[in-house]
């Protein structure tokens, strides 16, 4: 079996609220192979972004704080390091794209400091010129003219600004990179360009890859494993070709259902009834069962545990540990 | 950029109008007679007569307000009806006094209000953040004159440090300074530690930081060059406003140390009933408020590459400011 880079073990974040405790992320496990890349897909508010977050130790205290867990970079607990050690890992071997690039660069730094920051904070006795003219070297990688090193992020298009954002998280050719919907707050065409951009720098640098999205197309176009989330936890794991030709769980057909198709004659498209529960107030139980057609007595009892159907294929749900009746689903489903 | 500023010079003028104007009217209708006030309650009939008739009283008010505006624009603001002095070098004599008095206040309010707002907003919840807060409001709420009397109480009386009034020559002005300098800057120092510390905490919550914290910076640097400069526009902006206001005298801190400055003098004037000091100080006032303001808004060009842009692009059709003031 292949090396993992990266291993989750019963990560626990919590965000203590005056209102309450949100549980954001409940015991998660999750590892991503050498090279390999995992898109981990759900619905807003999935905790996909405080996951990802907690990975680098970005989760502000207060309010936020992981509870529990490890997280395992190449065998090494990150959370048992000292903030001096965890600024060595963020930007060098581990390092993030951030969702909207509207708001992720700092508006009153010019985009070429900010890249060159990145550099100079992580290469060792490097001179400015010397970070700058590398800076520039990125800046042609992600297709954009060195020239403009000098300009500000507000002359800058959405797009260019995405590719100002990879080029940050490049730049150190980290071995991780965590991209949190990279794509969502730009349009199609400029959707497509940017993972192009994605996949090939990681062809040429070997990275691993936490794909966050909730655009299964996305998925299935740069990720060999994917991860489906729902109201903190993980409830199928597996290879691509695995989830998508067969999926197990409730939730991720559900998922599947709400795409049109294009090759099928649908008047209407199935969304999930129901909403995602508050996570200050989860359900007891199974959390999915409120919106669940299946759900059983036991569904509102007790917790699933984590089930291997086929090789790598893991599902979190009653209906496959036994303890609640497949074939009576099926046939509710048929 | 310097069409914005030739811009800016000419919008001054109808403010300047205005001021002038507003004084010059409230004067003119306020109860009294300048003239007794000038030759004494006992003085004749004739001699008051003789009098307004020196001094233009008799002639319809907007004839003396124009006049007075065309002696302004000459560099004429009149001679003092009390002393016979002319008005504007006597301005000018008692306004590099403020200009010390104010930039050293403003400097002390800058040392104190910035370093403790950043700090408070760095440990936000914290006991640190609550006793700033307090210490903030306490520096808001408490009467400069009251602060003035309890430092001299405190450091000349008790201590002997600094002398309790009055504006010493060559090498005892820095000794003099420190006690009104304290008292001024304290409570400009107030408002400055609370603007830094929101705007700070609002810098704080921005995407970027996540970004700046993901490259794997220090969190000292992340603090100076992500969240401060981002912080900055609405601390010049409350400091230039503070600094505004201390040149335009402040007149309760300069009574209580006896420091000759403008305040004190205008003061005096408001008084006396002495129209043309009264209509100069206000006049030169406004002036200074202004280019202190333009100066303001020169400045978040240097501080924000966004607002250089929009001065340059459209000649300064809008104030930098109002993108912040929704």
């Amino acid at each position: 079996m292949e090396k993992n880079i990266l291993e989750v073990k019963d990560l626990v974040v919590r965000y203590e609220t005056e209102d309450g405790i949100v549980r954001a992320v409940n015991s998660v496990n999750l590892s991503i192979g050498q090279g390999a890349a995992v898109g981990l897909v759900g619905e807003t508010g999935a905790g996909k972004t405080t996951l990802a977050k907690s990975i680098l130790r970005l989760i502000q205290w207060p309010p936020g704080r992981i509870a529990e867990g490890e997280i395992l970079y190449n065998g090494l607990d990150l959370l048992s390091l000292s903030e001096e050690e965890m600024c060595k890992i963020r930007g060098n071997d581990i390092s993030m794209i951030f969702q909207d690039p509207m708001t992720a660069l700092n508006p009153v730094l010019t985009v070429g400091k900010q890249i060159s920051e990145v550099i100079s904070a992580h290469e060792q006795n490097i001179t400015q010129e010397e970070a700058d003219e590398k800076m520039r070297q990125i800046l042609a990688t992600v297709g954009i003219d060195p020239k403009r090193a000098e300009e500000y992020p507000h002359q800058f298009s959405g797009g260019m600004k995405q590719r100002v954002v990879i080029a940050i998280a490049l730049a150190c050719n980290p071995n991780l990179l965590i991209a949190d919907e990279p794509t969502t707050a730009l349009d199609v065409t400029i959707q497509a360009q940017v993972l192009d951009l994605i996949r090939q720098l990681r062809d040429q640098l070997g990275t691993s890859m936490l794909l966050i999205t909730h655009d299964l197309g996305v998925v299935a176009q740069n990720c060999e494993y994917v991860a489906i989330m729902y109201a903190g936890e993980i409830i199928e794991y597996g290879k691509i070709h695995d989830v998508f030709k067969n999926s197990l769980h409730p939730y991720t057909v559900g998922l599947f259902e709400s795409i049109p198709k294009l090759n099928e004659e649908v008047d209407r498209l199935h969304p999930i009834d129901g909403l995602m529960p508050d996570p200050a107030n989860l359900p007891k139980g199974c959390k999915f069962h409120p919106r669940c057609r299946y759900a059983e007595a036991i569904c509102r009892e007790e917790e699933p545990e984590m089930v291997e159907i086929e090789e790598g294929h893991t599902v979190c749900c009653h209906r496959y540990t036994g303890k609640c009746g497949l074939a009576e689903g099926d046939k509710a489903n048929g | 950029m310097h069409k914005y500023i030739i811009k800016r010079l000419l919008m001054m003028i109808p403010v300047l109008i205005g001021v002038t104007f507003l004084v010059f009217f409230i004067l003119a209708i306020s109860p009294g007679d300048p003239t007794r006030m000038i030759l004494g309650q006992q003085a004749s009939q004739e001699s008051i007569e003789a009098m307004r008739e020196e001094l233009g009283l008799n002639d319809n008010l907007f004839v003396r307000y124009f006049d007075y505006i065309v002696g302004a624009l000459h560099g004429d603001l009149g001679t003092s009806w009390k002393t016979q002095l002319e008005v504007l070098p006597q301005i000018l004599g008692y306004f590099p006094n403020t200009v010390i008095l104010s930039t050293s206040g403003i400097t002390v309010a800058i040392c104190i209000g910035v370093p403790i707002g950043i700090l408070s907003a760095k440990k936000q919840y914290t006991w640190i953040d609550n006793v700033t807060r307090v210490l903030g409001l306490v520096g808001v709420a408490m009467p400069s004159f009251w602060l003035g009397l309890l430092l001299v109480m405190l450091f000349s009386l008790h201590l002997g440090w600094f002398p309790p009034s009055g504006m010493g020559q060559g090498i005892e002005l820095l000794p003099s300074l420190v006690l009104p300098a304290l008292t001024l800057g304290t409570s400009c120092a107030a408002s400055i530690m609370r603007m830094t510390r929101s705007s700070m905490l609002e810098a704080m919550r921005q995407d970027y930081i996540d970004t700046a914290r993901s490259k794997g910076l220090k969190e000292r640097y992340i603090t100076r060059y992500h969240m401060f400069k981002n912080a900055l526009i609405p601390i010049v902006t409350v400091t230039g406003l503070q600094f505004g206001m201390l040149l335009g005298g402040s007149a309760l801190t300069e009574t209580i140390f006896s420091w000759p400055g403008l305040g004190r003098f205008m003061i005096e004037s408001i008084k006396a009933k002495d129209m043309p000091m009264v209509l100069g100080s206000a006049l030169f006032l406004a002036i200074m408020y202004s280019v202190v303001n333009l100066l303001v808004d020169i400045l978040y060009a240097y501080v924000d590459p966004r607002i250089k842009a929009q001065y340059r692009s459209m000649g300064g059709k809008k104030r930098g400011r109002k993108i912040f003031a929704k």
